[in-house]
Order: C-alpha cells, then structure tokens, then sequence
C-alpha cells in the first residue's frame, strides 16, 4: 500500500473516529506530543504546527498542502523562490496572504474559502518533453483575485531591472497576470527556457504561431531562438522588443546590416520589418512577398524594375527576365541592405557592387 | 468552537499519522528530497536519421542530414542550502552541431558567475553545383557556361562542376558576473563573442553570375549595468558596446578577363548609455523614464578605393567617417485614480541622426551621392482601462506618431532630385484608436473584443527621377508602402472556454484591412484574417486528447505600371497575392500502466501562395518579354507546399528516477516552389553554367532511444 492509500484510509477512519469518540484523539495527541519536538506538534493550544518543510514558517501550509493535491506546492522548494538562505526569499503567505479563512473553514460551509491571494489562470500548455510539439495553449481556470493583486506580489520584489516598465506594458494593459505565464511552485518555470516558452506565447498569439510554421522563419520552433531573443514581454517598447526600436532588435544579431554604408538603401535604415516578417513567410529570408512583386511596392522604376512576373526557360542575362526567378530582383542587387564600392559607376549606388 | 472542532480534527488525523506512518515517512526521505530539493537529470542516447536528409525541415537545428546521432542532454542543479549556494550545468543537444552548454556558480542574492557556449548551424536547402573557382575565399574565378559542347573554348559545361552546399556557423562564447555591492544594487557584467562562418549566396556583377560569399565575421557585445531598487525607486542603467569585424571585406570575381568587386559589409561598432527608472509617487501612481544616447560608427577603410581599375571618383572617400546617434527619452506615467479606472500615459522620442558626410561618389553619367538619413520620431500614448460590472473590462487609446524625415538631396536638376528614384515624404503622422472589451473574470469563460483603427498619412511627397509617367508627382505616381496613406482597421476575438474540468476549448478570430492611397500606384489594399480553435480533453486524470486547427488568409493587392522596354509592351498590372495557411494538429498522451507512458502527435500544414496577375497591355509589344530562343512565361504558377510529421513516443520507467524513452518522428514536406526553377520545371542554371538542385520532397525519419536519470 502506498503512502497516499495509507494517507486515505487513516483518514477515513480517523475522521469516523473522531464523531464518536473525540476524546481518543486528545489522548492519542497528548502520548505523541511527549516524544514529539515542540515546533512539531502544539497540541495543547489545537494548532497543527509540524516544523517547516521547504519555505520559512510554510508549517501552516504544508499541513494541508504537498505533492499529493490538486495544487502540488512543494517543488518551489527547487526553485530560487525556495532558497532560504537568501533571507529576501518569499514564504507562502508573503504572496498568498495570511488567508485566515481559508485555514479555518466554518461550520456550515461547503466549500473553503480561496486564499486571500490566488493565482488560477495559467496558460497551461502541454509539456514539450512528452507532446512533441510547441504549440498548444489554453486557459485554466481562472481566479477572482484581481490581476493587480496578483501581480502585486510579485512585483513587491520583482520591480527593477527589466520589470521596470511592466505597469506600462501592453500585456499588463491586458489583464495579463504574472503567473498566466510563470509558474512558480515548480522547478521547470517553462516560459524562462527558450525552447519551451513558445508554448506559453502561442497561448494568445496565433498569428505568429502560423507565422512560425511557414517555411521560412527564424528558428524558434527549433529551440534555438525563443521569443524573449527579441520580445520583453515585461517591457513597453514598441511591440514589446527588447530594444528601442525594431532596427535595433534585428542587428542584435544581424550587425553586419547595421551600416551606415557609403549607399544606404533607405528602407533598411527605417525599418527592418517594411521588406521582412520576423516570425515567418513563405518567402526565402523571411521576405514579406517575392521579388519582383515586393519590390515594385516601392519601385516603379522604368525599364526591367517594372517587368512583370515570370519564369525564363533557360539561361539568361537580360535584366528584363531575372526579377523573378532564383533570388529576383536579388539576383543582381546582391547588396540590398547597403554597399561600400566607391567604384564610379551607376551600379554601386544600386547594390549591385 | 467549529475552529476548534476543525483544528481538534485536523490535529487527531495527523498525530495519527505521524504514530502509524513516521517510520514510513522517515525513509522516504529521499523521495521527499526529489519533491522539494533541486533536482537534477541527465539524459544519454543515440538516434538516427533514415530517408531523406531534412534539407527543409532541418534548415536550423542541427539534425539536417541522414546518419547517426548522439543524444546527451544535462541538466544538473546543486545547491548548499546553508549559505544558498548553486551550482548549475545545463547541456542542450550535447551530441550535435546546435550543443548549448552553461554552467553558473552564485551565490543567491550575492554574487555569481556564469559561462555560456552555443553553437547553431544554417544551411540553405538547395544544393549548388558550380564550376567557380575560390569558393570560400575573397578571389573567385567565375566559368563561362557552353553554350554547345566544347562552346566557347574553355566553357563550363553546366552540372559538370563541384557540389557546394551554402550554410553559416555561429559559435558563441559568454561569460557572465553579477555582485550585490549593496542590498539594493546590482551590478551586472556580460561578454558575448560570436563568430560566424561560412558562405552565402551572392553574385558577380554585370550579369546574373553565381559567386558564393566568404563569411568570416565576428559580433562580440559588451553590457555593463546595475539596478538599483528601493521600495519607491527603481534604477537602472549602465553601457552596451557592441563590435562586428569582417575578416572577408571585400569579394573579387575575376570573369572573362574582368574582374568585379563586390563590396561587403565592413567593421562597425557602436556605444550606448542608458538610464532606466521608475518612482511609485503614491501606491496607484508610478512615474517612469528611459533615456539612452548610442554612438555607432562604420570608419573603415574602404578596400576599393585603392582599386586602380575601378578608380573611384576624385570625390569619393577612403573611409565613410560614418556616424549615427541615436537618442531616446521616455517619459511614462500609470495611475489608477479611482479603483476602476486604470490610466496609462506615455511620450517617447526617438531621433536617428545620421551624422555621416554626404560624400559625391558616383560622377558619371548617373550621379549618386551618399544618403546619410534621419529619423525623427515622436510618439504619445494615452489609454485607459475601467472595470466594469460583472468582471468585464473596457480599455480604450489613443496612439499617436510623428516622424520627421529627411529627404536625401544629390544632384538637382530643376530643383528636383535627379539620383533618387522613389518618391519621398518628410514627414509622416499616424494616429491609432483601440477599444477593447474583455472579461476575465469568470472561471470558465474568458473573452476579449477588440478593435483597431489608424491613419496613417504625411507631407507632400518630393518627387523622383524615373519613378514617375512623365515625372513629377502625379495622380499616376507610386506610393512607397512604407510612406503611403494607409487606413488600418483591425478586429480581434479570443475566447477561452472551460466548459467542464476535462474540456478546454480557445477560440480565436482575427481580422485586419488595409486600405492605402494617394496615387494610383503601389500596393493597394491588404487583407489578413485568421481562425483558430484550439481544445484539450481529460479522458482521465492519464489520458490527455489535445487538437488545434488554424487557418489564415492573406491578401494583398498591387497596382504597377510597367513601362515598355525590350520587346514587351507598357501595361498596368494588377496583382493580387494570396498566402492560405492551414494547420492541424492532433495529440494524445497517457499512461498505459504505472510504468509505461505513451504518447502521439501529428501535425499537418499546408501553404498556398496564389498569384494572380492581370496585365492589361497599352501599346505595342508583347505581353512579356520574348526575345528570339528564350521564353519568359507569365504568370507565375501558384505554390503548394505542405508537411506532415507525426511524432510517437514512449517512456518506459526503470526505477522511480530513471526511465528509457523511444522516439519515432516521421516527416513528409512537399513543394512545387518554382523559386529555383525554369518555366519547365527544370534546374534554374546561371548564366556561369552554375546549377541550382532543389528537393521538392522530403521523407525522412528520425528514430532515437535515451536513458533518462534524475538525482
């Protein structure tokens, strides 16, 4: 018989027990409490109070609250959060609240009141490591404790650095809770890896979940980008990026786009995004539309710029017949994000040398 | 008394407890270890890749071509739990080319120390084969294709050549500090190096010829912060430096006696400070700043300025004395006045200023000057959120951008550029409204509306040489997308229900329309929309049902003028593409007994890309281009590209902390991307002779056996 069949059965017999002969249970708790330490056991004043188990003073918690219930508690004690040694360290009820109704439950009540402090509402996703794929989310069920609140706690230490801005964020402005995406009584919080925080992200953003499956995208479904490479979802930069600006973001690990070049190509000096989709096309380099059609959204150049889209059947040099095919228009304007040929001709000012 | 008759129960069952299942407990104390300590696993395999290498579906990832495969995955944490000391060593993909290692040593709240290794390949999915010689290094020698057998004297005969596949390697190396040097000050220390090698795809220069471009760069980053957090005040700031080196900068291709230089992206390097913070002035009320200023500069020499055969321009420079700032101030404000209403103000400006000399480079014929650019952006937000009854929330705001933009001026004739050859605007406002209605309230159903709409519109535009009928901006002028009056209008639906425990069922709707205008040129309207529906069910608290389905449309609409020119006639296009995207996917997982987990996934994606092309010719000429022994056929055909891949496991558990795990991923991707093809299907060849071998289909399996341990 296993622990939890033990647990069932002393309960169940001890419960009927109890209806009929109380006093049994004062007798049983007083031999005990003789070979028992103090701060295990204050039967004399009826308080459960066995020692702490993972937090500071998380007695009163634990009593009730470990692997085998509906919320298991006990893996925080794997996690940062768990480190008592680092006295700044939370203890249960520094983010549940004192939640005194919740540990006495009245006569006559159904069902025992929530802690003060509760944090439902994950965008629980299914585990990489036993479903293949990154891509599910959804909802569990949600909470009446207002988001502010629930974030409160969080935020009373996790308020600087990167966290600075949060109030002023889009998911913040959307009634996003902290804990919608952190999990924190376990030792896997799956949206701090890069590999497994998609799950959490394709909760609520679809787009870029379809995105991401085009055949062209960064490697994100792979686990070698996460989102977070160029997102802070804590942050209130335009569309959340890590950095000032969308510029800025790509050439974290594209600098060899940053320039200036001696010819800029002024697009590229804008916006990265005019000509490219970051999550995904089905365009080579994760080009928005193909050569020549993206192109002609800017140029109407006379001559070959303005050809129209087709197929050569053979080996050609005419201009006039390679906007299309191969990398198109590329296939001569190699230099698209910029050049440094001084050579003085009308090519270098074209990206072609 | 019912506290007391609680209490008196709760205490009788765990005294009870305690008496009967002490002993039990006591020697379970490792297992309890494994609930509540740090844990660690490691995992160690072999797998391998049978069929068809993953040419597409292994772009990235490291598992690309058939073989075999050593699996080893660690990931083990230690931690003192007297002083709060960790010792942690992750290894991702310990066995293949895209291995991740970090390894840390802190001290929790005090100190620490971290190293990092990643490594990551890329390789493009088609296969060259070539006869150019020097691949790899700045001095190619391009071949001139046979036109007949032996066809010129010392042609290349086109497939004859070398297999070459183009692909990067980045490998980094980082090393991280951190030091509390007080209880609320943080400093931080972080040093990455990347190197990135390898070859990508290029070209020669005055015709469409195949060379592959040297990559031998290196990007390394340097960040120096602290935070500095107190009860009302949050700081934090510090220095970002960030360096790229180009080993390779510049590429010549020696041609029939010609040689050509391709320029290439040469070393640059740039310094930023910044100052981040936020002050709560009341407990609903918090203040916040940014304020950065980068300094990036490109001062190399320019290697083709030395060039005797392409002597530049006596006005040209030797090195660019490129320099941009960039600057950035934030000011924030969120408060809740009242306790349901919630506001957020912001105002952000952000000026890229281009501080580089606009050098005369090109003096021939065709001028062209330098385009050293400015952008000056400012941007106001305002939004509020009002907690309405019933647990439903309306938020409502107002964007507003205004950029200034400088307009590159080079030669003029007339008073209009003559080197430009798109139409400009300096200056451009957009202004967005949002209104969303949501609920999040209830347990089991949440749903959220929201609606967008923005103008985007600006100064006059300056107009370009060549770019317009008869030039000058007229109703027949183009509208850059990225400057033209654009009308957005977006709606968003969500909704998440749980209609029992073991049911969750996510809904998603999307919609967005963009409407542009001003002339009669350039894309026109866009359209995008999405459906989702994603679900899960619990047969039991084992057995797990999951599916997602998703589809999506994307239109967009151009309008062009095509000019006559060769044998093709002018004409208006009018263009219409369409990308569809639909997704399935289906899972179930569960247990078979005790030991023995089991688990299956497919996936199943396909993407469309319709081209529709309307020509409507006006004059003589042909439709397109036709000039004698070489066809160029219009329009181009629609693409369908689709991937299966069914995923099954099963995990086998040894012990309590040791399981064996047997994947199988099967794979299936089909295109008919004409990309690198001719008209007839057939290998696109450069006018050099070089080949491009495509692999429209892919079936490949991947089978792979690890033993899992966790301690």
């Amino acid at each position: 018989m296993n622990l939890r069949k033990r647990w069932a059965v002393a309960s169940s017999v001890l419960r009927k027990a109890s209806r009929w002969l109380p006093n049994i249970g004062l007798i049983m708790a007083f031999c005990v409490s003789a070979t028992t330490s103090a701060d295990e056991m204050k039967v004399g004043q009826f308080k459960l109070a066995k020692a702490d188990t993972v937090l500071r003073g998380d007695a009163k918690c634990t009593a009730c609250h470990d692997e085998t219930e509906k919320y298991p508690v006990l893996a925080i004690g794997k996690t940062k959060h768990g480190t008592v040694a680092d006295g700044r360290t939370p203890t249960c009820t520094s983010c549940h609240g004192a939640s005194e109704s919740h540990m006495r439950k009245l006569e006559g009540q159904k069902d025992r009141p929530k802690p003060d402090v509760s944090y439902g509402g994950q965008y629980k996703s299914v585990e990489a490591d036993s479903m293949v794929d990154r891509y599910f989310g959804k909802f569990g069920k949600a909470t009446s404790t207002p988001v502010e609140n629930r974030n409160a706690a969080c935020q009373s230490c996790h308020k600087g650095g990167n966290r600075m801005h949060w109030d002023g964020s889009t998911h913040a402005n959307r009634g996003v809770g902290c804990t919608n995406c952190h999990q924190v009584h376990t030792a896997h919080d799956r949206v701090r890896t890069r590999a497994d925080q998609t799950e959490l992200c394709f909760s609520c953003h679809k787009e870029q979940r379809a995105q991401l499956n085009r055949p062209s995208h960064h490697p994100v479904l792979e686990g070698k980008m996460g989102c977070s490479d160029c997102h802070n979802v804590h942050g209130n930069n335009p569309k959340q990026l890590k950095q000032a600006s969308i510029n800025e973001t790509c050439n974290q690990c594209h600098m060899e786009k940053r320039g200036p070049f001696l010819h800029n190509h002024q697009p590229v000096t804008e916006d990265c995004t005019i000509c490219h989709s970051g999550h995904g096309t089905v365009v080579f380099n994760l080009l928005k539309s193909r050569p020549p059609f993206l192109c002609q959204e800017c140029h109407s150049h006379t001559s070959h710029p303005s050809q129209a889209a087709a197929l050569p059947n053979e080996p050609v040099t005419s201009t006039r017949m390679l906007g299309t095919a191969a990398r198109g228009c590329l296939n001569c304007h190699t230099n698209i994000h910029g050049g440094n040929s001084t050579q003085n001709n009308a090519t270098a000012g074209r990206f072609r040398r | 008394m019912n506290n007391m008759k609680q209490t008196f129960v709760l205490t009788t069952l765990a005294t009870a407890l305690m008496t009967v299942y002490g002993p039990a407990m006591a020697a379970d104390n490792a297992d309890s270890d494994l609930i509540s300590k740090p844990s660690s696993s490691i995992s160690v395999g072999v797998g391998a890749l049978m069929g068809d290498d993953r040419r597409q579906l292994g772009i990235v990832g490291g598992l690309h071509d058939t073989g075999g495969y050593l699996l080893f995955d660690a990931d083990i944490n230690r931690r003192n739990d007297e002083t709060g000391t960790w010792q942690t060593l992750s290894i991702v993909n310990g066995g293949m080319s895209s291995r991740e290692i970090r390894a840390e040593y802190q001290q929790q709240g005090n100190q620490g120390v971290s190293v990092e290794y990643r490594q990551s390949e890329r390789e493009v999915p088609y296969l060259i084969n070539t006869g150019v010689g020097g691949l790899g290094t700045g001095t190619q020698s391009v071949t001139t294709r046979c036109t007949a057998p032996g066809v010129p004297a010392g042609c290349y005969a086109v497939g004859t050549g070398t297999d070459f596949q183009l692909g990067t390697e980045r490998t980094k190396y980082g090393l991280g500090l951190f030091k509390y040097v007080m209880p609320n000050l943080k400093l931080k220390f972080n040093f990455t190096n990347e190197d990135k090698e390898g070859n990508r795809h290029g070209r020669v220069g005055g015709q469409p010829e195949f060379a592959a471009v040297p990559i031998d760069w290196n990007v390394s980053q340097l960040d120096a912060t602290f935070d500095y957090v107190l009860d009302k005040l949050q700081l934090s700031g510090g220095y970002s430096g960030s360096w790229f080196r180009n080993n390779i900068d510049l590429l010549a291709a020696t041609r029939g006696g010609t040689t050509y230089y391709i320029s290439q992206p040469l070393d640059n390097e740039a310094h930023q400070l910044f100052l981040d913070g936020g002050y709560n002035f009341t407990p609903t009320t918090r203040g916040t700043f940014k304020l950065s200023y980068t300094h990036a500069t490109q001062d190399e020499h320019i290697p083709t300025y030395d060039i005797a055969a392409i002597a530049p321009s006596p006005t040209a420079p030797s090195s660019l004395d490129g320099e941009i700032n960039t600057t950035l101030v934030q000011l924030g404000v969120t408060s809740r006045p009242m306790p349901k209403l919630n506001l957020v103000a912001n105002l952000r400006y952000h000026k890229v200023d281009d501080a580089t000399p606009v050098w005369f480079v090109v003096d021939t014929a065709t001028d062209a000057h330098s385009t050293p650019l400015d952008y000056e952006t400012l941007t106001g937000k305002v939004e509020g959120t009002y907690n309405l009854a019933h647990g439903y929330n309306l938020t409502a705001g107002i964007d507003y951008t205004s950029q200034d933009r400088t307009v590159p001026m080079g030669t003029t004739s007339a008073g209009v550029d003559t080197e430009r050859y798109v139409p400009f605007r300096s200056q451009l406002d957009e202004t967005t409204y949002r209104i969303q209605l949501r609920r999040t309230m209830s347990e089991t159903v949440n749903g959220a509306v929201a609606f967008l709409h923005s103008r985007r519109d600006g100064s006059t535009y300056h107009e370009a040489t060549h770019s317009e009928p008869g030039e000058g901006i007229t109703d027949a002028s183009i509208d850059p997308i990225n400057i033209a009056n654009r009308e957005r209008t977006k709606v968003r639906l969500s909704m998440d229900w749980l209609p029992s425990d073991a049911l969750n069922l996510q809904f998603n709707f999307e919609d967005a329309q963009d409407n542009y205008s001003g002339h009669t040129y350039g894309l026109r309207d866009g359209t995008a929309w999405l459906f989702s529906v994603d679900a899960s069910y619990s047969f039991s608290k084992d057995w797990q049902l999951t599916g997602w389905y998703s589809h999506d449309d994307t239109e967009a609409k151009q309008h062009n003028y095509r000019y006559a020119s060769g044998s093709y006639a002018a004409a208006e296009m009018f263009d219409t593409l369409e990308d569809i995207g639909d997704s399935v996917g289906l899972g179930l997982k569960g247990l078979l007994n005790p030991k023995l987990k089991i688990g299956g996934d497919l996936q199943w994606t396909r993407i469309e890309n319709n081209y529709q092309q309307d020509l409507v010719v006006n004059g003589a000429g042909t439709r397109y281009e036709d000039p004698a022994g070489t066809s160029y056929t219009g329009p181009v055909p629609n693409i369908t590209s689709t991937t299966i891949r069914i995923k099954l496991f099963a995990e086998y558990a040894l012990k309590k902390n040791a399981d064996l795990r047997f994947d199988v991923v099967h794979e299936r991707w089909k295109s008919n991307d004409w990309s690198w093809q001719f008209i007839d299907g057939s290998p696109f060849v450069f006018n050099d002779g070089t080949k491009v071998i495509t692999y429209p289909k892919q079936n490949s399996t991947f089978i792979s056996a690890r033993y899992n341990y966790k301690f």
